[in-house]
């Protein structure tokens, strides 16, 4: 049985970082539930139409939803702040629609015969996200991230193409999604396009926003919690949501920035910056 | 800057609450030694919370009736029961769970997609699993999935066979429906269908998205065809919306709804006068049948009980209850018949249900189920009719009256 947890709370700890990755750059995404179902639904075909192996159709899923979500983020990307997200939910709501109304998906009454994944799959793909992530915190390419999160006119002004960093960031966050979905698809066995409605891009959201915006650990941290947590007080019966509504309510007045509202290399810098005495 | 004390603070409050709440949650899955476990997933909260609420008092009551006769070959009961919130990924999960506690088979999950989403699973981990609602047609997985529920395919066309017979004169009607609902969108296309095979003019099927709440425009349509009668298919709350707009707007035929209205902890009371001219399809009411002591003594057990151990809207609405009563006796028969005891070992019980619900072809419970090869049961639908004033469905044709043949079951 914990397995099974440690499988949906790894699925969401993918979805998370999909949301922090493209938070990364400085945008905030609502349509990550649209590519996480891009990747459910393109993988299940492959492997449930056409015959291909779950581990062929993992990554071509993921590239399709990337190219999709690189593609969107280019319109999309025009606009900013609040405009952003409704844009994104948007998307988010049309890729829902289309699915519903694509006979080929199944439409309404779904795919199914979707098998093949493993919870260590998951497991695997939370590691291996999360050490490229780890690992990018220590590179310049996470300075220039956060320069064109913090201000990108002086990110332009130093150099950095700030539309392409953002839309690579959308794409390569529309892949985890896509990936999260094929190998949550495969799980489920049948899946229908209710399962990937706005809710959930919300709560992919929700993730990053508890745990903390600016680092990978938060968002993970956001994401085990909010799907653990609830497991264990099933003891609660029909108060179970009430008093997980009263348990986010509460996070937030006490820790609005998050619960681990840090930044990884901010940080780390800090404690050099006081170890060599630079001003 | 957060510094590192404050980073292990953070930490540490959050492993300690979480670990607190682990510990609460833990003897809720405490075992006993000689009992025998039966699972249950169905929704306490949520949308479908109040569906859940009604079938668990039904199953409960079950589990009562084993446990006061003696049990399962002097084994009492367990109940496993668990709340999926009707949604298909906690469904999944909870069903492992009840694997993992030692349920000897599971009653639910309650929705078609979670039931489409379960089956699968419990036949790749050889679990029994007895479903008594859901209406979308061929969605159960033999031989550990079975549904003891009529699904839409005989249950539409038996009712329209029956509608005819009540309205003779029918000859032009409108469809509508959720067409984004897997259950409805399917039900839009039987109604559709099955007035074509009974000589019924389909002046237009109009479908609506799930979350519409403005049916105005889709009455207005509605009026215009001046059809004999209006047939839907849609979950409760559009469908309220939908037959009180069709009052406002003064139509005054004869509304027909799939059973998804019959079923439930709440329409009913909250129709109103809006359902002065509404059916549905279903097979048990509130009310006494004439001759069968079985159904009587259930209807009146039910209601009582339900009345006392919940807060649902009164009357208590009996609707496919007796099914999820049906449900646990039958798994509990099966068990009895397999010679399962509190000794026997969990993978031991699951052959012995799964070995009886192979050769099962009838179940006299509360209700006389049929089972079909595709492993949904059949039990013979008929028309009913909402009493407004009373807050519930009756019959509409005395018993001697109705339609007793089954309908072959109906493909798209």
């Amino acid at each position: 049985m914990m397995q099974d947890y440690l499988f949906f709370a790894g699925i969401n700890i993918l979805l998370a970082w999909s949301v922090y990755i493209i938070l990364m750059s400085g945008s905030l995404s609502f349509a990550n539930g649209g590519f996480m179902a891009v990747g459910a639904y393109a993988s299940g075909l492959m492997t449930t139409r056409y015959g291909w192996d779950l581990w062929l159709a993992i990554p071509a899923s993921a590239a399709l939803a990337g190219l999709f979500g690189a593609l969107i983020s280019l319109p999309a990307l025009r606009t900013r702040g609040v405009y952003l997200i409704l844009v994104t939910i948007g998307v988010s709501f049309c890729m829902v629609v289309a699915i519903e109304s694509t006979e080929l998906l199944g439409g309404v009454q779904g795919l199914g015969g979707l098998v093949g994944t493993e919870p260590w799959h998951v497991g695997a793909l939370v590691l291996a996200v999360g050490a490229c992530l780890w690992l990018v915190s220590y590179t310049p390419l996470q300075r220039i991230l956060d320069a064109v999160r913090e201000d990108e006119h002086v990110a332009g002004a130093l150099g950095v193409n700030a539309t392409y960093v953002k839309v690579v960031t959308f794409g390569v966050g529309a892949a985890l999604a896509a990936a999260a979905g094929a190998l949550y698809g495969h799980y489920l066995i049948f899946i229908r396009p209710e399962h990937f409605n706005i809710m959930i891009s919300l709560f992919m959201v929700l993730y990053v926003i508890l745990g903390g915006v600016n680092n990978l650990w938060g968002a993970a941290l956001g994401a085990a919690l909010m799907t653990l947590v609830p497991e264990f007080i099933r003891v609660l019966a029909e108060w179970r949501p009430t008093v997980f509504g009263v348990l986010i309510v509460l996070l937030l007045l006490v820790r609005p920035e998050g619960i681990l509202a840090f930044r990884t290399v901010t940080a780390r810098a800090g404690k050099r910056i006081r170890k060599e005495g630079a001003p | 800057m957060l510094t590192r004390r404050h980073l292990l603070a953070s930490t540490s409050s959050v492993l300690a609450s979480s670990a607190a709440v682990a510990a609460l949650g833990g003897p809720a899955f405490a075992q006993s030694g000689a009992t025998i476990k039966i699972g249950a997933i169905l929704p306490s909260s949520g949308i479908l919370g109040s569906y859940g609420i009604l079938y668990r008092s039904a199953i409960q009551m079950a589990v009562e009736d084993i446990n006061a006769a003696g049990g399962i070959n002097g084994a009492k009961v367990e109940l496993l029961a668990e709340d999926d919130q009707a949604q298909p990924n906690q469904s999944v999960l909870l069903f492992r769970k009840l694997v993992n506690d030692g349920a000897a088979f599971v009653v639910g999950p309650v929705t078609g997609t979670s039931w489409e989403n379960t089956a699968p699973i419990a036949n790749a981990m050889k679990v029994p699993a007895i479903c008594w609602t859901a209406l979308k047609s061929g969605i159960s997985r033999k031989p550990y999935a079975l549904r003891i529920h009529p699904p839409n395919d005989t249950m539409i066309p038996e009712g329209m066979a029956e509608i005819k017979k009540i309205i003779p004169n029918l000859k032009r009607i409108v469809v509508v429906g959720d067409e984004r609902e897997a259950s409805t969108s399917e039900g839009i296309k039987l109604w559709a269908a099955a007035a074509k095979a009974n000589g019924i003019e389909v002046l237009e099927t109009i479908g609506f998205q799930t979350g519409t709440t403005d049916f105005s425009p889709l009455a207005i349509k509605v009026r215009g065809h001046n059809p004999d009668a209006l047939f839907f298919s849609a979950l409760g709350p559009p469908a309220l919306a939908l037959v009180k707009e069709m009052e406002t707007q003064g139509f005054d035929k004869p509304m027909v709804g799939d059973s998804t209205v019959w079923a439930g902890g709440s329409f009913i009371q909250a129709v109103g006068s809006a359902g002065k001219n509404l059916h549905t399809l279903g097979f048990s009411t509130n009310e006494t049948w004439v001759g069968n002591d079985k159904y009587n003594n259930y209807v009146q057990r039910f209601i009582k009980r339900t009345e006392e151990t919940t807060n649902l809207p009164r009357p208590i609405n009996v609707c496919n209850t007796s099914l999820a009563y049906d449900a646990v006796m039958m798994g509990a028969d099966l068990l009895r018949k397999g010679g399962v005891n509190g000794s026997t070992a969990p993978a031991a019980a699951r052959d012995a249900v799964k070995n009886g619900l192979d050769g099962l072809k009838k179940y006299d419970g509360v209700n006389a189920i049929t089972m079909r090869d595709s492993g949904d049961g059949h039990i013979q639908a008929h028309v009913l009719k909402a009493a407004p004033e009373e807050k519930i469905w009756k019959f509409v044709l005395p018993p001697d009256q109705r339609l007793n043949t089954p309908a072959t079951p109906m493909k798209l």
